[in-house]
Order: structure tokens, then sequence, then C-alpha cells
């Protein structure tokens, strides 16, 4: 295991301890005030300090945390559920259902990611589950684009038509031939997409459409601390690198991986 | 009764160019056939043609035992393939999945194929392993094929091929990637194994010293056509084409009835 894997797992592992552990916390509630501490710097109370409204940052920090890997693990693990068997398809058996699949690819590629991300949320309305489903229905094309290509390469390997020779039905040869040849690159593609989604959904809580008010989301408390980063960097400052961090602990993962997968190779 | 028979086969290409021009072509029970000829002569062609795999055209009948092939559903003929009717592919480095371990590959054969249950299959792929000289089986079932050599991955194949026990083998230019130590056991261990399970061979090649040790009829194939056919002695001894005596004038820097 390199360290680059490993330094992505405990960034990670360390995000999701915290995400889980703060809700043990009796005392620890993301939309509480503390209304003797507005904007206040960090301190022994409020150790990342107190956002204009007087909450704890590290608190909304944490919960948000959880808002964010709950929502990119979830769609990212639904893109793969819908992309990785309809690129197998289209790429195993070619011909129409290629066309179908590709053309449908196509369509909603031809849409930049954010630009349809907050057009469906403004149809959808804001919310964590809305968030789900309109990362999964615009991320799953590219899993699908890459699984195809995948299949694609690896059919035309001798070993493919060795199996098929020797009797073997198309279900059989995709589930236990095609798909663990492909798998590498999926799984990798796949994790760094959780770092991806997870700047998706900032982006859309910061221009309003993500996660409603008061809810604790990256994007929103740095939409929050935009308008008093000159008194209060640190409102600032403390979303921002935790979207940094948990983004580049999934890129590091994902280096990782890939560098492992491609052993054998 | 024969295994294979076929007559006057022949396949088109897709733009309707013939590829094989009436061929025939008679393996009996238990028997080994060579087909011999050059690069381009047709004879893959012929053998995708008895998997069902041929992708132009084809005419002319083709009988594996009592069954007309020709006129076979493709669900009909995945039942046969890999169980009845075995080929066996040329390159072994290429023709395992990278992914699985021998073990795995060979279990799965012969619980989709065979039928065997999840356990049984893992032991009869072990002891399989073992009998094609794979020992200790039991370790080289955990092996992935990037960790095997040329020799040791031909082995693999051939108990894949086998391990249904199969009626009739096709071996489509068998041991060719193989230096010519290994291949030599390789061939000796075929021969044992034909023994054992009295299947008879189609052997694809374009190596004469191969079809001398392993055959006793051969087919010569040029452009297509079947040239000449006959017992291997005869063929090798006294071939009666131009061609056929080209060959193995080409082939052979041996002295005439070696081997044969």
């Amino acid at each position: 295991m390199s360290n680059t894997l490993k330094l992505g797992i405990l960034i990670i592992g360390l995000l999701i301890l915290a995400a889980v552990l703060v809700g043990l916390f009796d005392g620890a509630d993301p939309v509480a005030q503390d209304q003797q501490a507005f904007l206040e710097a960090p301190s022994a109370d409020h150790w990342l300090g107190t956002d204009r409204l007087g909450r704890d940052i590290l608190v909304r920090l944490l919960f948000a945390g959880r808002t964010s890997l709950t929502v990119s693990l979830t769609a990212v693990t639904a893109m793969v559920l819908i992309g990785l068997p309809l690129g197998l398809v289209a790429g195993y058996f070619g011909g129409w259902v290629d066309n179908v699949v590709s053309r449908l690819i196509d369509i909603f590629l031809a849409f930049p990611f954010i630009l349809g991300a907050v057009a469906l949320m403004a149809v959808f309305g804001p919310g964590l589950w809305n968030i789900f489903l309109v990362m999964a229905l615009l991320g799953w094309p590219q899993i699908a684009r890459l699984a195809r290509a995948g299949v694609i390469d690896e059919v035309t390997k001798d070993y493919v038509a060795a199996v098929k020779v020797a009797g073997a039905t198309p279900w059989y040869v995709m589930r236990r031939h095609v798909l663990p040849g492909i798998s590498g690159p999926v799984i990798v593609f796949a994790v760094m997409g959780v770092g991806t989604v997870i700047l998706a959904e900032a982006t859309l809580s910061f221009l309003g459409f993500g996660m409603p008010a008061p809810q604790p989301s990256w994007g929103l408390m740095i939409s929050d601390a935009r308008l008093v980063y000159a008194t209060a960097p640190w409102a600032l400052i403390a979303p921002g690198v935790a979207i940094i961090l948990a983004c580049l602990g999934f890129n590091l993962i994902g280096e990782g991986l890939r560098d492992l997968l491609d052993i054998h190779e | 009764m024969s295994d294979l028979a076929l007559k006057e086969i022949t396949l088109r290409g897709a733009g309707g160019q013939v590829i094989v021009d009436q061929a025939d072509l008679v393996v009996e029970s238990g028997e080994s056939v060579a087909l011999i000829g050059e690069s381009g002569a047709g004879k893959t062609s012929l053998a995708l043609a008895i998997m069902g795999l041929w992708p132009g055209t084809s005419e002319g009948a083709m009988l594996f035992r009592d069954r007309r092939l020709d006129s076979t559903s493709e669900a009909d003929y995945r039942a046969l393939r890999g169980r009845e009717l075995v080929y066996m592919p040329q390159d072994p480095a290429a023709a395992l999945s990278p992914t699985m371990t021998v073990g795995a590959a060979l279990s799965d054969v012969l619980r989709f194929r065979a039928g065997l249950n999840r356990t049984a299959a893992r032991e009869s792929a072990i002891s399989w392993l073992d009998r094609v000289g794979l020992s200790p089986g039991r370790e080289m079932a955990g092996r992935y094929p990037y960790q095997l050599s040329g020799g040791m991955a031909q082995r693999v194949l051939m108990a894949k091929a086998l391990a249904c026990e199969p009626q009739l083998l096709i071996a489509d230019e068998p041991f060719s990637s193989l230096d010519p130590d290994t291949a030599f056991d390789q061939i000796a261990l075929l021969q044992e194994l034909q023994v054992e399970g009295r299947f008879s061979l189609l052997l694809i090649t374009h190596d004469l010293g191969l079809a001398r040790r392993l055959a006793t009829k051969v087919v010569v194939m040029r452009s297509g056509r079947v040239v000449e056919s006959g017992p291997l002695a005869a063929v090798f001894n006294q071939p009666k084409e131009q061609y056929t005596a080209e060959l193995i004038a080409a082939g052979l820097p041996l002295s005439p009835g070696e081997g044969v």
C-alpha cells in the first residue's frame, strides 16, 4: 500500500470518525446560537470561533461533513449502480443497444455539470434528497462511458473469445470475466468522483440551490462567511479547508488505488 | 460412427468472398486428424465454422456424431461448446482471464459446464491441475495467469479443455508459442490424456513434426481447398500432390519415414 493511499485513508477516516462522533455529544447542535458570542475568534469555548449568528463553527463544520459525505457516497454508489450495468451492456452487445445507451450518455453529457445541476435543483427545490438525486442523474453517464470503453477494449481480448468458445453465456462472460477486467478504472473513477460530488454539493449550496439555509453545509457556510470575511476570516477559512481536505483525501485514495490495481497489468 | 463429418463445406466472408471452398473432412471416433497447410489456407476458418462461430455464411453439411451442426440453434450450440465439442485456443498466455486464479477459472468450467457444485468443482479443479502436471494442484489453483510460465498456462488450457470430457477436441496451433522442450512435454501429456479420455482430436497446425507425432490421418489445405487427405504415412511418404510434397520438403529436415 502506497503512502498516497495511506494518507488519503487517514484523512477520510478522521473526517468520517469526527462526523460520526460529533453526533454523540449532547451539546453539539449545528443550529444552536450562543447569544454571547457573535463572530467570535477561535477560543477555548468555540475552537474554531463562531459565525455571525453565534453558531459554533466546528460543530457546524462536522455536521456539514455528515451531509457532504452522505450525499457524495450515496450519489456515487447510485452513479455506479446505474452507469456500470448500462456501460457493460452497451459495450458488450454493441449494435442498437450500444446506440441507444451511447446517445443517452451524449444527451446527458451535453449539459455542463454545474449548469445542469443548478437547473435541476431549481426545478426540484433545495434539500438533501434532491441533491443526491441530481448528482446521481448527472453523474452516471461518465461511469457508463468509462465502463463501455473498458468493455469494448476487453471483449476483443483472446481470453474472452476463449470463454465464449467454451460455451459461456453472455451474462457469465460479463460477470466473471469482463467486469473484473474493467473494475479497476471504474473504482478509481468512482472514488475520485466522491471528491467531485463533495465539491459540487458545496458549489450548489453556495449558490443557494443546495441545502436549505439553517442546515449545515460547507458551501452554505462559505456563502455566509463571505459577507464578514474581513472581520471574521476563520468563518471562511474553516469550511474552505474542510472542502479541500475532503477532496484531497478522496483523490489521494483514488490515486493510491490506481497504482495498487495496476500492478498486475 | 464418425465424430465429425464435413461434406462440401463452403465458407464465405462478410463480403461474399470464398474463404473455404467445398472442403471435406472426416474425423472418426477416437481418431487424431491433422489439418495442415500454410497460413491463410482456411484452417482456422474451418475450425470456427465447426464451433458455430463463423461470422460469414456457410454451405454444405456438417455432422457432429449424428447431429446436423449446420442447422443447430445458437442455444443448442452453446450447450455443445465446451462440453462435447471443445476448442483449445492458440496462445495460452492470452487465453486465460487475467483477473481470475487458474483454480477459479477451472472450477467455473466444471461448475457451469459439467454441473458440479462449488466444492466438488473446486476439488475436481485441483485434481485436474495435478493431472496435467501442475502440482501441487492445491497451491497452483491460487495462482494468477501472470504468475505462470507459458508451459504452465498451456497445461491449464489443456485441463480446461478436457475438464468436461469432450468427444472432440479441436486444438488450433497448440504449443506454437512454446519452446521446443516444453512443447515436447506437452505433446506427450496430450497423448497421455487422449488415451485416458478417448476423445477424437482435430489438430490444426503448420508444424509437420507435431502432426507426425499426434495424428494418424492428415488433411492438407491450400487456399481454401482440401488438396489431399489420407493416412499419415501415405501422405507423408508418397504425397500425391505437388503442393503436399513441397510442404513436406519445406517443413521437414527429416529423412523420409522418420517418426511415422
